[in-house]
């Protein structure tokens, strides 16, 4: 298990953990956000200023690296609170480094719309061009949405961590990668995603677990985290993803939760997706931290590809529809059980997922949000010998 | 019902061979065949039968009384033989494996790629296949099977010709692997070249390939599948007809994808009907007029009662017989007194008329014996009434109608429209009965099933009751009409533009109301479809005419129709109007605003109608609906 010992910061800490890192430090800083409608972004990325200038970070060369997308339908309300945010995040910024924008999604040549999928792999790969020659990376996931997060965070952890099979390589040469992430689950249960695009999107990375003829005949493991609202999304991947009846199904429910009672709500929401699923199936995992959450996913993967190798080989999928630190987990999950040759070895898993088009929610309720900053350190010098 | 999501053995046993029987028999010919529908229309279900694991099934149970009919099809088409069981090799691949994901462009290494990808598929698909067809594991045994090709595989270039089928296995699972190490990779290889094929040689391969079994040839005829066409990009469909064409395959291959409308259909993509390609709309075709709908009927039954088998929660029998089909006069008789209550206060105005003191004088013979019948007669009356007063306005006649007339205008139509205005009016039962429940699917399987399922339901819960297992109409309808409420609400949930859909079915559903519940019925019994006229399709399809929102429109109308919210008809030119389409809107959605379930009712609308819908909703009118002016 790659983060057996972990560093997860929450609240105040997160500043202790900033002090500690950037503090009699030369440091050059990658701030990657969303360029969403999701006003947490800024007063994460506030914090961070705040925490740089007043704690007298020495920092050579800072670069915010603000993602667009396109694609999305959004109220006039909406989009001009995108505009709004995309401001103020140039005008806090400012103060310590440059800022660059970059757009996923679009047209293609052809005048075809972009798949979604391939906008994320291009968006990945002119991300990842941007990485070399940092010390620090910042992946603020606040707003921004999860196939988005999900890709950069796997593809970020693809090129520092190069052997996975050696704990010390997540010392990534020096190279300290977080992850930001403001929760407010209120506001979460908030935003509503509608009209669930048609395309089943692949995590670039992921894809050849759910796509290869060799392994259609092999058993199928798929691992949904399940969240409020989200029946919709749950049944359009599992006919986008042709999930069969005789498919395992292992949902995953958060407990310990703030709610003690969030996972027998949930279950009452997916009664009908869930009806023929034995409640021994259901895996429980951690919501408020990710880094368990992880290792029950992890732990639970592999024990299907253990027991399951007597018949060649299982295909594991996961599906993250809950919230944002469990979705991180899922994601960490993944990255550790994907083979590291593909050429060579057998597939490993996919996170087949469908993206909503349209997102709504209240502009009062976005602007009175009081998020809770959490701060997961993925690799660096905290994980040197 | 479908179709991949239940296992072999389950879906032979729920399989309806209804659907065999409807096939053409020249889609075993060798060529391109191309099979249409919306989702849920049967296509998937269709091929399935035709693989290996599919047909071991049906020849496992051929002696069951359930499923005696498939099998004798499948013996009678020679896809299995009596003695020697399944002779056919089906091979079915779906286009929803990620093609659609493959770089994009259309340079010769992108489309170098989709063929390699699509190549090595068939071949490994093909060859596990064929271990399942004579029941053997595929570790084991392909080894002991072994290859010969005939002079047709001879100039194969990127398939290598090995003479045993485990290496030839091996050789396309790490073909596959090799193209998904390259697409799977963030960073790309240094050394790394992608493979690309020059043409889809699988298809030369499949039907030249000799396999062999102990020296005896075996599975000698083939048949590829290649299902969700729809899932391709534009250019990667354009590129498998034209191809496959060009290919002018020996064994049948068919196609399937799901219905488009609008333009981008597979035949205007390079490939003509007739001669180069068969193309068979599942809807349309087969069930979808004359005799069709009746035979959808039977198989919609067929389907129905087969799971009715399978289950012991309600005592079993056809489904039929746990939907009763007719009202009980004591369910409706408050209804009844208030119609009638009704029909005299509406009509009391043109009581002093005496051209209609004939017909209320029948009015007054029928209302002394109140009954469901009765108050048909007295709405049919009022409707022609309301007709008469029309065409009054044009003439100035005061003789007495006499009855007769009233029995010369009536037709099965009136009495449609009497029923319909009774529901809306005194919402009198009208969506109940087994017909009416297989109307409401709109020809679709999956939703004929979700439909029933409703109804299942409440079966089991009056079994729970301990009370008798069969619904009422009035029960019925509410099943049915929950169930569609259920599928209106979900459309934002389940479609990438379902809330525009959503709006433009309520401003459709708003408008077919308006002029259904017209007191005259001038459409009886309704309206349930719009028109646009093909100069207007053509500047949709075109792009450039109506602006963004027209383009919107354009894919909302698109993914209404791919999605069954909407099917679509053709109409004709005359003397008076231009030709144009159709939207029909879906049946189970006509229940939820009350609408007939008859095709054939639709209206002419401007596109900005359609755009203000789509973009608003519908705009509701102030005016009461089925009142005399």
């Amino acid at each position: 298990m790659l983060w057996d010992h972990y560093v997860y910061r929450r609240k105040n800490e997160v500043f202790d953990l900033w002090d500690s890192l950037f503090v009699g430090r030369r440091s050059k800083v990658l701030y990657i956000a969303g360029r969403g409608f999701d006003v947490r972004v800024r007063s994460v990325l506030e914090q961070f200023r705040n925490a740089v200038e007043k704690g007298g970070y020495e920092i050579e060369q800072a670069t915010l690296l603000l993602v667009g997308f396109q694609g999305y339908e959004l109220s006039e309300e909406l989009q001009s609170l995108t505009t709004e945010n995309t401001q103020a995040l140039h005008d806090i910024f400012k103060s310590i480094g440059e800022v660059k924008e970059i757009v996923l999604g679009g047209r293609s040549e052809g005048g075809e719309e972009i798949r979604a999928t391939s906008a994320l792999l291009t968006g990945t790969k002119q991300v990842l061009e941007c990485i070399p020659n940092y010390t620090d990376i910042i992946l603020d996931v606040s707003s921004l949405p999860r196939i988005v997060y999900l890709s950069l965070m796997t593809g970020i952890l693809s090129s520092l961590v190069t052997d996975k099979s050696n704990q010390a390589s997540l010392a990534a040469g020096g190279v300290n990668f977080q992850i930001l992430v403001a929760e407010d689950a209120a506001l979460d249960s908030q935003i509503k995603s509608e009209d669930p695009s048609e395309e089943l999107v692949l995590i670039p990375g992921f894809g050849g677990a759910l796509n290869a003829e060799s392994v259609q005949d092999w058993p199928l493991v798929w691992f949904p985290m399940l969240g409020e609202n989200r029946t919709g999304q749950f049944e359009k991947i599992a006919v986008l993803a042709n999930i069969m009846e005789d498919a395992e199904i292992c949902p995953i429910l958060p407990h310990p939760s703030r709610n003690p009672r969030r996972a027998d709500d949930l279950l009452v929401q997916f009664r009908k997706q869930l009806f023929r699923t034995p409640p021994s199936n259901i895996l429980l995992a951690h919501e408020s931290n990710p880094f368990e959450a992880y290792r029950q996913l992890l732990g639970a993967m592999q024990r299907y590809q253990q027991s399951l190798s007597i018949l060649g080989g299982c295909r594991l999928w996961v599906t993250p529809l809950s919230s944002k630190l469990m979705t991180l987990a899922a994601g960490l999950a993944c990255f550790e059980m994907r083979p590291e040759k593909l050429d060579t070895s057998a597939y490993g898993v996919a996170i087949p997922y469908a993206e909503p088009r349209r997102y709504v929610a209240e502009v009062s309720a976005v602007r009175s949000s009081i998020p809770e900053l959490s701060t997961l350190l993925l690799t660096g010098t905290a994980y040197e010998d | 019902m479908s179709e991949r999501t239940t296992s072999d053995n389950e879906f032979v046993r729920l399989f309806s061979p209804k659907i065999l029987e409807r096939l053409p028999d020249d889609v075993f010919n060798s060529g391109l065949h191309v099979f249409r529908s919306p989702p849920g229309g049967g296509k998937t279900t269709l091929l399935r039968v035709f693989t290996p694991a599919a047909l071991r099934s049906f020849w496992h149970a051929k002696k069951s009384d359930a499923m005696e009919d498939a099998y004798h099809r499948l013996v009678e088409l020679g896809i299995i033989d009596e003695t020697e069981g399944p002779k056919t090799l089906g091979v079915l691949l779906s286009c929803a494996s990620g093609y659609a994901d493959l770089p994009s462009g259309a340079n010769f290494a992108d489309q170098g790629l989709f063929r390699a990808l699509l190549n090595c598929r068939i071949v490994l698909r093909a060859l596990r296949n064929l271990a399942t067809l004579y029941g053997i594991t595929p570790q084991d045994s392909l080894a002991g099977i072994s290859l010969d090709y005939d002079e047709t595989c001879r100039d194969l270039k990127m398939i290598p010709l090995l003479k045993n089928a485990a290496e030839l296995t091996v050789w396309a699972e790490q073909a596959e692997r090799s193209v998904y190490a390259h697409l799977d990779a963030i960073v790309a290889p240094k050394d790394g070249v992608l493979p690309s094929h020059v043409r889809f040689e699988g298809v030369l391969w499949l039907q030249g390939v000799r396999f062999l079994k102990d020296g005896k040839p075996i599975a000698e005829r083939r048949m590829l599948m290649i299902d969700d066409l729809h899932k391709l990009r534009r250019p990667q469909r354009q590129l498998l007809a034209v191809e496959i064409t060009e290919l002018r395959p020996s064994m049948p291959v068919w196609l399937a994808e799901r219905s488009i409308a609008l333009g981008e259909q597979l035949l205007s993509q390079g490939a003509r009907s007739g001669r180069d390609l068969h193309a068979v709309d599942l809807i349309n075709e087969i069930w979808g007029s004359g005799k069709g709908s009746q035979q959808f009927l039977a198989y919609a039954q067929n389907i129905l009662d087969r799971r009715m088998d399978r289950q012991s929660a309600i005592p079993s029998g056809t489904f039929a017989q746990h939907l009763r089909s007719d009202i009980l006069p004591n369910e409706v008789s408050e209804q009844v007194q208030r119609g009638i209550a009704r029909f005299n206060d509406q009509s009391d105005r043109f009581r002093s008329n005496p051209q209609y003191a004939e017909w209320f004088g029948r009015a007054e013979q029928i209302s002394a014996k109140p009954s469901l019948n009765a108050l048909r007669e007295l709405y049919k009356i009022q409707i022609q009434i309301a007709r008469q007063e029309r065409k009054r306005q044009m003439t100035f006649e005061l003789a007495p109608l006499p009855t007769a007339e009233l029995d010369e205008r009536g037709s099965s139509k009136e009495d449609n429209a009497a029923d319909i205005f009774m529901h809306e009016d005194l919402k009198i039962p009208y969506y109940f009965g087994i017909e009416r429940l297989c109307t409401l699917a709109t020809n679709n399987v999956e939703e004929l099933l979700g439909l029933a399922a409703a109804l299942y339901e409440g079966l089991k819960a009056k079994q729970v009751l301990r009370r008798e297992a069969v619904l009422s109409p009035i029960e019925q309808e509410k099943y049915l009409v929950e169930a569609a409420k259920h599928k209106r609400s979900f459309i934002p949930k389940s479609h990438t533009e379902g809330t525009r859909a959503q709006q433009l079915i309520d401003g459709i559903a708003s408008y077919c109301r308006e002029r259904t519940f017209l007191p005259n019925a001038p459409y009886a019994p309704g309206v349930t479809g719009v028109r646009l006229t093909k100069g207007v399709i053509d500047a949709l399809e075109d792009g450039r005419s109506y602006g963004d929102s027209g383009r919107i429109l354009h894919r909302v109308l698109c993914e209404c129709v791919a999605e069954n919210l909407f099917t679509t008809k053709e109409s004709a030119s005359s003397n008076s109007r231009e030709s144009g389409l159709v939207f029909n809107l879906n049946r189970t959605l006509c229940a939820l605003n009350g609408l007939p379930l008859g095709y054939g009712g639709w209206q002419d609308v401007d596109i900005e109608d359609m755009i203000g819908w789509m973009q608003r909703g519908p705009s509701f009118s102030r005016k009461r609906l089925l009142e005399i002016d």
